[in-house]
């Protein structure tokens, strides 16, 4: 496996990181709000792949000041599972939420996946394989939502998640080619750039409808 | 046709209603802005004051409804939730 630490590599899984934390934060807001199982779950699937990236960036952090060889393969190794460990639950739970399936069977499905990839530690195919599976089964629901609201940020949120689907598929080539790593990065990080960008306008446009609702308040209160 | 308005809507609306008259309402024009049956809507009401969202106060002599801190800030959540679960389809 390549051990490849860049300033890119920092770059992308700190964009991930904020942007999947952000992404949890308005889950955890809308689950206070509605008190629905949807938004808790939601909440927590994008926790979990925050907490992904917090570990993988950790990890490259760790290898930046090891020297020793033996040290430095441990720490890689340790890090990159436990992330690949917590993105695939994000991803699984995202999944289930998608494919809208009841109880048991949500379980049922969780604890196949996770108990498979657990006990196939450090096949990193295996691990592509089942993100880019999850992702297979979350893209057509993103794509649904787009056609029933038609709106440019659940467009962009369609947007993001092909690109990480994409992201994930090319790393199922990585033994064939090391230019998929990069390539795989790149369309990563433009993936979960868009999703920073479509929470921050869901906050901005809220701001703004908040805006003009304050004036017309203001301007009820000073004229009574 | 168009479709139910779910519980969350409802309380948004009402509160909406009463945030666009300035913050305080009489009972007559919520009812009327607020769209529902009258035992609906004192139902609701029973909610929204449990929630302390909205208090009930006398202004000259007159029974009217008023939006408190957690209100306003509840429609400011409910803006931001709408745009993100609408963005998500959450």
């Amino acid at each position: 496996m390549q051990v490849s630490l860049s300033i890119f590599d920092f770059v992308t899984e700190t964009v991930s990181m904020l942007a999947s934390f952000l992404v949890a934060f308005m889950g955890y807001k809308a689950y206070k709000l509605t008190s629905e199982k949807r938004h808790k779950y939601f909440a927590i699937s994008f926790s979990v792949i925050g907490a992904s990236f917090l570990v993988l960036l950790a990890t490259n952090l760790v290898l930046l000041f090891q020297t020793n060889l033996t040290n430095l393969f441990n720490a890689f190794n340790r890090g990159y599972f436990v992330y690949s460990l917590l993105i695939t639950i994000g991803y699984i739970v995202l999944a289930i939420l998608s494919l809208n399936i009841n109880n048991k069977a949500a379980l049922f499905v969780f604890l196949t996946v996770i108990i498979s990839f657990i006990l196939s530690y450090d096949n990193a195919l295996l691990f592509h394989l089942i993100t880019t599976l999850a992702l297979l089964f979350v893209v057509p629901s993103f794509f649904s939502n787009y056609c029933s609201k038609k709106t440019t940020l659940s467009f962009l949120v369609f947007i993001s998640f092909v690109f990480m689907l994409i992201a994930h598929a090319l790393l199922l080539f990585i033994n064939y080619s090391n230019i998929m790593y990069n390539i795989s990065n790149i369309i990563q990080l433009v993936g979960f750039a868009i999703l920073f960008y479509v929470i921050i306008r869901c906050l901005l446009n809220a701001r703004k409808k908040n805006k003009t609702g304050n004036r017309k308040r203001y301007a009820k209160g000073n004229s009574g | 046709m168009q479709e139910r308005r779910t519980k969350l809507e409802i309380v948004n609306d009402m509160l909406r209603a009463i945030q666009d008259k300035g913050g305080r309402i009489k009972p007559t024009h919520l009812l009327y802005k607020s769209n529902l049956s009258h035992n609906r809507m004192n139902s609701y009401l029973d909610y929204l004051k449990n929630k302390e969202l909205i208090v009930e106060n006398t202004l000259k002599n007159k029974k009217v409804f008023q939006l408190t801190d957690k209100g306003f800030s509840f429609i400011e959540n409910y803006k931001k939730v709408r745009e993100f679960s609408d963005a998500f389809g959450i």
